[in-house]
């Protein structure tokens, strides 16, 4: 039964990650995060003082650790805006100030990931991670595999530490919605 | 049935105009109505569904993000609450269906496996929609939507609102258009009614009544103005068309008059035995004469002008010719009698000559008309009844003359000798008594009663002497008349008559007061000889009664003496008043027969009248009058000679 499933789901993904990108090497996994990452720009709403134009381009950030991942977004958003701002990638070195940064993408590295959400806690800045608990970390959105498919689980009590608005719309897709009101 | 079929035909007309005016304002305002009720619809529907796909569209933008179909089904299923909608589906942005949503199993089949260009489609039963999904500008997908347009439903709910509003309309409209028809083809009717009964009874006293102050009303009165003037008109030309005939009549009787007359001149003067002629002017004869040639035996040229006097009598020929000449200068009518020469007799003729003129309206005389009448017979007729006359006048004044000449010698002869006879009456009866007295003891009885017989007859003949010398003088007696009591004179005389008779009870009664105008000896003479008379005739009875009074007879009174003595048959009444006519034994009752004469005599000589009724042994009455009658014809006495 299990193994039925298994297969179905990994014949889909593979399907639709061939006619995403049949060019590409990595993981499938990692390209429909990337995808993830920059479409939850459009869902966020940063306070509009970090940004001085409306034009200021909403900057993701990852470590030079995630290098494949930084790679995976600089494709992902190579010509696309989110409303009137440009996107952009910035790799980031192991001891670098986060400043100008929105997006931080911190991957699957436990010990760093409590470190560095401890570095940016209180800046207005999207923390994503990918680990099993990740929300307890303090992390905003939290990826998770669900029968193989690529889901998140949201934390409204970082954001809002953080000063970041999520759409409700948002909301509707997560799996889980740490800090909701009841 | 033309008028009615007319009239049908306006009210007709009436009711389909005024339904057609309903039908085709409804037609259109229904039309108008159900292309925007239909339009607003389907705006509504469309807006609804766009509205509802956007909602989709917008709760599902994530769920395409993000690949996560659960949640679009869930998002789709959410469409339960609009059952309207029957499918619905998500695809993603490469037109692969995502996720779906039907409301019954039968509508799978509606939802397209490949997402179509963005369309609104929509028809009777369903509207169809495919919308694309935008985020962020950006086309991430796409929506279907099928739901139920609900349009056929709407059209059949708006036709059947706007036909029953249509249904109402009309029925208003009939209601209207009677209400119309009332107000316009009554009157109409009514004058059409009006009309025909003026066609048929040619009554134009015949009015329409004036309902309305519209158009019609004033056709009505027009209508009714016309009457009047037909009426007039025809008032007019009847009356001109009877005086017409009046006048026809009166033409034509004035025709028949003068026919008529013309006719009764032609037989007249045809059966005349007069003649005629004409004479000009002047008074001179015209041309032709036939008749006057034919009697006169003149001719044209004799008696041309004046030469008609030449058939005169030359005695009446002179007096002709200037009473002629008069009468044309004053042009008066013409009338004398003369001699004519009678050519056919040879002789001359009485004629009645007349002539009129003819005169004309200005007063000249245009001509002489007249004629000739032979009266020869007619005035020697004359002349021998006025010879006969004048002969027989004549004689009678000598017969009169001779008559009254003997009369008096008569009565100077009768008087005379009545007188004459009393002296030797006298010598016999005295002689006789005389000797009767003297030598009366030397006579026998028989002689003293041969004397005796003298004697009585000797006394006769005295009263008859007397009585006739009374009854002369009572006829030459000059009356002198005066007003008398006959009452006094009658209580008198009877007062004389019964110490005559002392021994005789008689009954008498004498009106009081009667009275009367006239000579008072000769009247005494009259009762005198009736109350003897009565007294005598009622000698035989034990209870006589002698009335004296007046009665009334016809509105004239007169006196009556009336006895209930001896009477007389009135078969001898005429008889009465004859002289010495008796009706009684002399022996019986004495008398000369002299006395009722002697008292006609007198009640003549005053104009009045006397007669008597009787009946044998039960009386007489003598009624009498002194006064004049105009009714002397109705006398009954019979004239006495003498």
């Amino acid at each position: 039964m299990r193994a039925v499933r298994i297969l179905l789901a990994l014949l889909i993904l593979h399907g639709s990650v061939a006619a995403a990108n049949d060019t590409s090497r990595p993981p499938l996994a990692d390209q429909v995060k990337a995808a993830f990452i920059f479409k939850f720009c459009s869902y966020i709403e940063w306070p509009p003082e970090i940004f001085s134009t409306p034009q200021s381009p909403i900057v993701i950030a990852t470590f030079e650790r995630d290098a494949s991942m930084a790679h995976l977004l600089t494709e992902t958003v190579r010509g696309r805006r989110v409303g009137e701002r440009p996107v952009q990638v910035r790799t980031l070195s192991e001891h670098e100030v986060t400043e100008g940064i929105h997006v931080l993408y911190l991957g699957d590295d436990t010990r760093l990931v409590r470190s560095r959400i401890e570095s940016v806690k209180g800046q207005p800045i999207l923390i994503v991670t990918d680990l099993p608990r990740g929300l307890e970390f303090g992390s905003g959105i939290n990826f998770r595999r669900e029968d193989d498919r690529i889901r998140f689980d949201i934390s409204l009590t970082a954001a809002q530490s953080n000063r970041l608005k999520i759409s409700s719309r948002l909301l509707t897709v997560a799996r889980q919605i740490e800090g909701a009101e009841p | 049935m033309n008028a009615l079929f007319a009239l049908s035909s306006i009210r007709h007309k009436l009711l389909v105009g005024v339904l057609l005016t309903t039908a085709t304002a409804l037609a259109i305002l229904g039309a108008i109505f159900i292309i925007y009720d239909l339009g607003d619809y389907r705006d509504r529907l469309v807006e609804e569904l766009t509205t509802q796909a956007d909602l989709i569209s917008l709760s599902s933008t994530a769920a395409l993000e993000f690949e996560d179909r659960e949640t679009a089904k869930q998002t789709l299923a959410s469409l339960r609450l609009r059952p309207e909608i029957l499918a619905a589906a998500i695809y993603d942005r490469n037109g692969n269906l995502f996720a779906r949503y039907y409301a019954s199993p039968a509508h799978i089949r509606e939802i397209p496996v490949r997402a179509e260009q963005p369309s609104i489609g929509v028809d009777a039963d369903t509207i169809r929609l495919f919308r694309p999904i935008y985020n962020d500008r950006e086309i991430i997908g796409s929506v279907f939507m099928l739901a139920q347009s609900g349009v056929k439903e709407r059209t059949f709910r708006v036709l059947l609102i706007f036909l029953s509003i249509a249904i109402v309309a009309l029925a208003a409209s009939t209601l209207l258009s009677s209400w119309l028809q009332a107000r316009i083809t009554s009157p109409i009717m009514e004058v059409t009614e009006l009309a025909r009964q003026v066609v048929n009874e040619r009554n134009y006293n015949l009015r329409a009544n004036r309902t309305t102050d519209d158009e019609i009303g004033f056709l009505i009165e027009a209508f009714n103005q016309m009457l009047s003037q037909i009426g007039l008109r025809t008032s007019e030309l009847e009356r001109s068309n009877s005086e017409l005939a009046e006048q026809i009549h009166e033409r034509s009787q004035a025709e028949k008059a003068l026919s008529e007359s013309e006719y009764r001149h032609r037989t007249l003067i045809t059966t005349l035995s007069a003649l005629t002629w004409r004479a000009d002017a002047h008074g001179d004869f015209s041309a032709t004469q036939t008749a006057w040639d034919s009697f006169t035996g003149q001719t044209p040229r004799s008696h041309a002008g004046r030469g008609w006097l030449q058939a005169v009598h030359p005695d009446d020929r002179e007096l002709v010719s200037q009473l002629w000449n008069q009468a044309c200068e004053e042009s008066v009518a013409f009338k004398q009698v003369f001699r004519l020469w009678y050519a056919p007799g040879g002789e001359y003729r009485y004629v009645n000559f007349s002539a009129a003129p003819l005169i004309d309206p200005g007063g000249q005389t245009m001509e002489w008309m007249g004629i000739v009448d032979d009266i020869h017979e007619r005035m020697q007729a004359t002349e021998e009844v006025q010879r006969l006359n004048a002969e027989l006048e004549h004689r009678v004044q000598e017969r009169t003359a001779e008559l009254e000449n003997a009369n008096r010698e008569l009565e100077s002869f009768s008087y005379s000798v009545s007188h004459d006879l009393r002296a030797p009456l006298r010598s016999i009866d005295g002689f006789s008594q005389a000797l009767i007295e003297d030598y009366g003891d030397k006579l026998d009885e028989e002689a003293k009663e041969y004397l005796d017989r003298v004697r009585n007859g000797a006394q006769r003949m005295g009263r008859l002497i007397d009585d006739m010398l009374n009854l002369s003088r009572v006829s030459r007696m000059e009356l002198v008349r005066r007003p008398l009591n006959l009452s006094e004179v009658a209580a008198e005389l009877l007062n004389e008559l019964r110490q005559s008779e002392p021994q005789r009870s008689v009954y008498t009664e004498i009106e009081p007061e009667l009275l009367a105008y006239g000579d008072s000896r000769l009247v005494r003479v009259v009762l005198e000889n009736l109350f003897s008379n009565a007294w005598k005739y009622t000698a035989k009875r034990d209870d006589a009664k002698i009335r004296f009074g007046q009665v009334e007879f016809e509105g004239r009174s007169y006196f009556f003496v009336r006895d209930n003595g001896a009477g007389f048959d009135m078969k001898y009444a005429d008889r009465l008043f004859t002289p010495f006519q008796r009706l009684h034994d002399n022996r019986e009752f004495p008398g000369t027969g002299v006395g009722l004469a002697t008292v006609q005599r007198v009640i003549r000589r005053h104009g009045g009248r006397i007669w008597a009724e009787s009946e044998l042994d039960k009386g007489s009455t003598f009624y009498f009058t002194l006064t004049p009658s105009e009714e002397l014809h109705h006398d009954k006495t019979p004239n006495s000679a003498g």
